[in-house]
């Protein structure tokens, strides 16, 4: 056992080149060369993107950039026609990263209308885990809607159980396929905020679609922008959490701007 | 505060008892046109005739025994067609090759009545037990299985992606998402079904039986006992009705998730 784990630990990097921080959940994702298709049409080509274990990721671009496909890729629900991802978690480096630890959050909440906010929550849960999602609903303010069902519910209300449930598995990778695009500004704005604590308190890596380049910039330690099928620029967010509306905030927030309208 | 209350009161009274209005002024009518001598006993006895019919039945046992046996054949052809349909319906519309292979013969089979079924069937089974079980649960296959195969089929793909990307088992898959999913078309076919087993139970007990309501009436009719062929007839629309109360009981509970049955 011991001998195996050496191996392991020679072959894989140094934790400082995949990491964040040392004390990162998260895994690291190499994309390599990846391209994908439909038919003849070419959505990604010759893709690389390195991006390290806890950081959070915005990609944006205009629609039909290939980004949503991107998201897609990552989070295994579609195979890249050429190419590879590769995982890495960065402090458990002896365990691979499976399905089981990546998770993602929908355009819509596709929550299960037959069952109970707290059931939804559980959904594919091994019962022992069951008392985290309870206190994952309270994080997300939800305790008291546990019993209801999702219509009964708000838009905002139901993408911060869909947050809850995509928590309760503890991922090393959250995607989030602009879960936020429906919401109104009030809404949205509460949404940011509880995704920026979540992610610092579990450590994750976040990888966020969106075309709100203020949310980009609001969230992101790095903004890529995606042109077809290619990234077209890589902006880094060194501005410091919780972020403040401040002239440096405008100023990157209108550069990112103009390099997405130049596209 | 009070009147209005009592009035209150009074207008929920009201509006329960309006669905009743013209069903008794009818009856009123009916018993009128039947004491004055305009209406004659052979065509229509009196309503008082056919209560009086019903309550000797009644009393003598006969009518319970009746409505058993009917009942069971009811209940007993239900089970064997819409568990088929329900279990074929489910099979094609999980299975793609399953719905190659039988969907266009049971297309086919469907639209043959199932009552155009019946010299056939009394060739095959003669005229006892299985003839009537099986025309009823011939009868009763298709609304279930066409409706399950819909239901299935409709069952939204974003909410199975969803369940596969968060690690879920193919039958927890089904159990979870595609069931439930499937379940407020299940039941719709289910409530047709229970309206038409009535209406092939007539037929099949009118054919041929030694016991049964269709079998009361018609022997009432050789014997020209109008009053009891009206209580045959006034049973069928009874136990009908009973039968879509309980659809609709079992309705509010399957699908009180649904926005439609929450108050």
């Amino acid at each position: 056992m011991t001998n195996l784990n050496l191996k392991f630990l020679s072959e894989s990097r140094t934790q400082d080149s995949l990491s964040k921080d040392d004390n990162s959940n998260g895994a690291a994702i190499q994309i390599e060369q990846l391209y994908k298709y439909y038919g003849d049409v070419k959505v990604l080509e010759d893709l690389d993107l390195d991006i390290q274990a806890g950081e959070f990721v915005a990609i944006v671009g205009r629609s039909g950039c290939g980004k949503s496909t991107l998201l897609r890729l990552i989070a295994q629900l579609e195979k890249p026609s050429y190419g590879e991802i590769k995982y890495q978690s960065a402090r458990h480096f002896r365990e691979g990263i499976t399905n089981a630890d990546i998770r993602v959050m929908f355009q819509d909440p596709r929550l299960l209308p037959w069952k109970s906010v707290l059931k939804n929550t559980q959904l594919g849960l091994a019962k022992e885990k069951y008392k985290f999602t309870e206190q994952l609903l309270e994080k997300v303010g939800l305790k008291d809607k546990a019993e209801h069902w999702p219509t009964q519910l708000s838009g905002g209300q139901r993408q911060r159980v869909a947050l809850a449930r995509a928590l309760s598995h503890a991922p090393r990778i959250l995607l989030l396929d602009e879960p936020l695009g429906a919401l109104d500004a009030l809404t949205r704005l509460e949404m940011q905020n509880l995704i920026e604590q979540l992610w610092n308190e579990q450590g994750f890596t976040a990888i966020l679609v969106t075309h709100d380049v203020s949310e980009a910039v609001q969230l992101a330690d790095r903004i890529i922008l995606l042109d077809q099928g290619h990234i077209k620029q890589s902006f880094n967010v060194d501005l410091a959490r919780p972020r403040v509306k401040n002239i440096a905030f405008t100023r990157l927030e209108q550069q990112v701007l103009e390099a997405v309208l130049a596209t | 505060m009070t009147t209005q209350n009592v009035s209150r009161g009074t207008q929920r009274i009201f509006t329960n008892l309006l669905p009743w209005l013209f069903p008794i002024l009818l009856i009123v009518i009916w018993q009128v046109a039947s004491s004055s001598g305009l209406l004659q006993s052979r065509v229509l006895p009196a309503p008082t005739a056919v209560v009086s019919a019903f309550w000797h039945l009644l009393i003598s046992g006969e009518l319970w025994q009746h409505v058993k046996v009917s009942a069971g054949r009811a209940l007993l052809g239900l089970l064997i067609g819409g568990g088929l349909g329900l279990l074929l319906g489910l099979l094609n519309g999980s299975s793609r090759i399953a719905s190659t292979l039988l969907d266009t013969t049971l297309q086919m089979i469907r639209n043959i009545p199932a009552l155009a079924l019946i010299p056939l069937v009394i060739l095959w089974f003669g005229i006892d037990e299985t003839a009537k079980l099986f025309l009823v649960a011939v009868g009763v296959f298709f609304p279930i299985y066409i409706n399950a195969y819909h239901g299935i089929r409709s069952v939204d793909p974003q909410l199975i992606e969803m369940g596969k990307s968060y690690g879920l088992s193919r039958w927890q898959l089904y159990k979870e998402i595609i069931l439930p999913g499937a379940m407020p078309s299940i039941l719709v076919g289910f409530r047709f079904s229970l309206g038409l087993v009535w209406v092939l139970l007539i037929v099949a007990e009118t054919i041929s039986a030694q016991s049964g309501i269709g079998y009361m009436t018609m022997n009432a009719r050789e014997f020209l006992q109008t009053d009891i062929v009206l209580v045959g007839i006034l049973l069928y629309a009874l136990l009908g009705k009973l039968a879509d109360v309980f659809a609709q009981i079992l309705e509010r509970y399957l699908l009180r998730w649904h926005a439609g049955y929450q108050k």
